[in-house]
């Protein structure tokens, strides 16, 4: 029997992946991250060696110290309006680090990236648990659910502020107690803080259809025709100031400079032109990871001073279901998240660099894939990143370079093989007390990074962790850019503003008639503010603002 | 270095589990955690802060920690393992306004339920005094 029939990954997940592609097409064997020249998954011992390797890296990434530098142009709310776009990129099936077997069927099952899929799911109709009922008679379902916070006081409209949840009856565990998300892609429920960014644009969901004139008493053809009309209408204004607010706020915030004027240049990718379908794994699978990296310890968060992460991590339906729907004192005051005028200054996100916040190794958050495996995420995604066949740093560079030399000569260490790999070495190699990793293989990561960690090293090195470095920034930007280019709505037209899409989009579900106070909103504090004002949650308990 | 004893001593490790087989290691001379890393009972704080790194544990030594003393329990002698007295009224006075907490992995044991907090200072200082006792003689069982 050869090494590669042993091997528990066999063949089948070095073929096609549904819904994914590589970043410049499908790379050479010579062009994929390795371990020694041999892919990881061809082998018992290849991978036996990538999983030493891969435990002594995260071991380094998961010492961030205490006092690390945080991110002034980066509050805390974009780590998690992030997380909720990388949602909306990608959804895979199983993750790459789980997958075993000649053909585990790992895919990406999210179509029609940057539509707020995974808020709306397919809709009411297919996802109706997501939704309320919109009369006593449950004809038809518009407006997203909402639960109460949790509590005995009387419930208030503005105390309507957790995503919906629902007890699962019959399941012993959660005694009774809200164990379902009742939501579109129940990975938004991970952590308090991102179902409530979810939540967000939900109020932003019924705050829009609120506007728009209800059908009233109609027939039942002409009924359901207007019903969904609505409900069409505001769905594509919601995903309109999605894709505004990453456009003009949260890419501005993570991309270097350079990149980021050159895209707004371009209006649309830049790398691939013409790109095959599907997501690129060197985005989703490496560079993405980078926002592990930004979440703080602790949290200033409504009536906490020092909720620390795991504490957020722990306030979900799954882990903590008689602790759902979240209480008062959870719900986010949006001013510590996103910066607003008058208010003091939010949260802050922890500059970039290759180290995670300890907090990700906590009881029963990110256990080990296996006995003597490191806890937390890092592991987790340096393990995906080496069984998914990436393109490697030192072909990613050099495919950069031929494409956008301009933007390549910025980064010293994508020019320059031997100042990239010198620089790695020296980090690699710093503390091999904790790490095990012997010289050779400081040599051989230093010769082929893993991707995830080679971005937030770069971030690190070459942007002060500021923001993302010329590598990290061009596979956002392509990817993001790329999306939001070839994924154009209806509404939307090239170098039209929001407002004007708005209309646009008016014009053609309801004619001759325009919303008439219109979100258009191009940031994050924009969007808090205009719901306050349109939901009167401006002293709302517990507070919005 | 000056020493408030009011300061608590915030010694909260991160992964409970992985601290638990450390300290198992160290107590029973096998390997619990099982990672490529030596864990001998350490014999300086230098030590100690190695291994917390090395078995994950996310536990840091405040700086006011400046010695090591470490007791090997027998199960034939009574070890009466008595806290700092300036924690214990630290304690104390954080609890005449603060709830009682307790480490999250028991909510994880029983059904992700948040313990019910406690109702005033009296019932506070009552699971205080229970807490104390348990931690002082329960050898770890």
């Amino acid at each position: 029997m050869t090494g590669a029939a042993q091997c528990p990954f066999g063949a089948g997940i070095t073929g096609p992946l549904p819904g994914f592609r590589h970043l410049f097409g499908s790379p050479e064997p010579n062009e994929r991250f390795a371990v020694d020249g041999a892919d990881p998954r061809s082998s018992r011992e290849a991978l036996a060696v990538l999983r030493r390797r891969m435990r002594g890296l995260a071991t380094l990434m998961n010492e961030r110290p205490e006092g690390a530098a945080e991110n002034p142009g980066i509050p805390s709310g974009y780590t998690y309006l992030l997380q909720l776009m990388a949602h909306d990129l990608v959804s895979t099936t199983m993750a790459f680090w789980a997958a075993e077997g000649p053909a585990p069927g790992v895919a990406n099952a999210l179509g029609a990236p940057l539509r707020l899929r995974t808020l709306y799911g397919d809709g009411p109709g297919a996802c109706p648990f997501a939704f309320a009922p919109d009369d006593a008679r449950d004809q038809y379902r518009s407006r997203f659910r909402f639960s109460a916070v949790g509590g005995d006081a009387p419930k208030t409209a503005a105390q309507y502020r957790d995503i919906g949840r629902a007890a699962t009856p019959g399941v012993s565990a959660s005694r009774g107690g809200r164990g379902e998300a009742l939501i579109a892609d129940s990975r938004n429920d991970q952590s308090a803080l991102l179902s409530q960014v979810t939540g967000l644009f939900q109020m932003l969901h019924n705050a829009v259809l609120e506007m728009i004139p209800a059908p009233g008493t109609l027939p039942a053809k002409p009924l359901r025709e207007a019903t969904a009309a609505r409900f069409a209408l505001a769905r594509e204004a919601v995903t309109l100031v999605f894709r505004t607010l990453l456009r003009d706020d949260l890419l501005p915030r993570l991309l270097d400079p350079a990149v980021r004027n050159a895209y707004a240049a371009a209006g649309g990718p830049l790398l691939e032109p013409r790109p095959e379908p599907g997501m690129p794994l060197e985005a989703t699978h490496g560079a993405l990871r980078f926002a592990h990296a930004m979440p703080r310890d602790r949290y200033q968060i409504g009536g906490f001073t020092d909720a620390t992460l795991a504490d957020l991590l722990r306030q979900s339906s799954t882990r903590s279901p008689n602790a759902m729907p979240l209480t008062a004192k959870w719900i986010l005051r949006w001013s510590q998240f996103f910066p607003l005028p008058g208010q003091p200054a939010p949260n802050l996100s922890m500059r970039l660099g290759p180290q995670h916040s300890a907090m990700l190794l906590g009881d029963g958050l990110f256990d080990p894939i296996e006995e003597g495996d490191p806890a937390g995420l890092a592991f987790r995604d340096l393990m995906s990143a080496g069984l998914c066949g990436l393109r490697s740093v030192a072909s990613l560079a050099s495919r950069v370079v031929q494409a956008a030399p301009q933007l390549a000569a910025r980064s010293p260490m994508l020019r320059d093989r031997a100042a990239r790999e010198a620089a790695l070495a020296d980090w690699l190699g710093r503390d091999a007390e904790t790490s095990l990793l012997t010289p050779a293989d400081v040599a051989a990561l230093a010769a082929n990074p893993p991707l995830p960690f080679y971005v937030l090293f770069e971030a690190e090195r070459e942007a002060d962790g500021r923001h993302l470095g010329i590598l990290g920034s061009l596979l956002l930007a392509e990817t993001v850019h790329g999306a939001l280019a070839r994924e154009r709505l209806a509404s939307e037209v090239a170098g039209e503003s929001l407002a004007q899409a708005l209309n646009r989009a008016c014009a053609f579900w309801r004619p001759g008639w325009h919303f008439p106070d219109p979100p258009a909103v191009h940031d994050m504090a924009g969007l808090v503010t205009w719901l306050a004002r349109r939901l009167h949650l401006g002293a709302a308990d517990p507070a919005f603002l | 270095m000056a020493i408030d004893p009011t300061e608590p001593v915030n010694m909260v490790p991160v992964n409970y589990e992985n601290w638990g087989k450390l300290v198992k290691s160290w107590a029973t001379g096998e390997d619990y955690v099982k990672n490529g890393h030596k864990y001998p009972v350490p014999k300086t704080l230098d030590e100690v802060k190695q291994q917390l790194k090395s078995a994950h544990t996310g536990l840091t030594l405040p700086a006011r920690i400046q010695h090591l003393q470490v007791v090997v329990g027998r199960s034939d002698t009574l070890l009466l393992r008595l806290p700092p007295p300036d924690l214990v009224k630290a304690s104390e006075k954080r609890l005449t306004t603060e709830d009682y907490a307790l480490p999250a992995f028991y909510n994880d044991h029983y059904s992700g339920q948040a313990p019910t907090p406690l109702p005033d200072k009296a019932a506070r200082m009552k699971f205080h005094a229970q807490r104390i006792g348990d931690y002082s003689i329960a050898n770890c069982q």
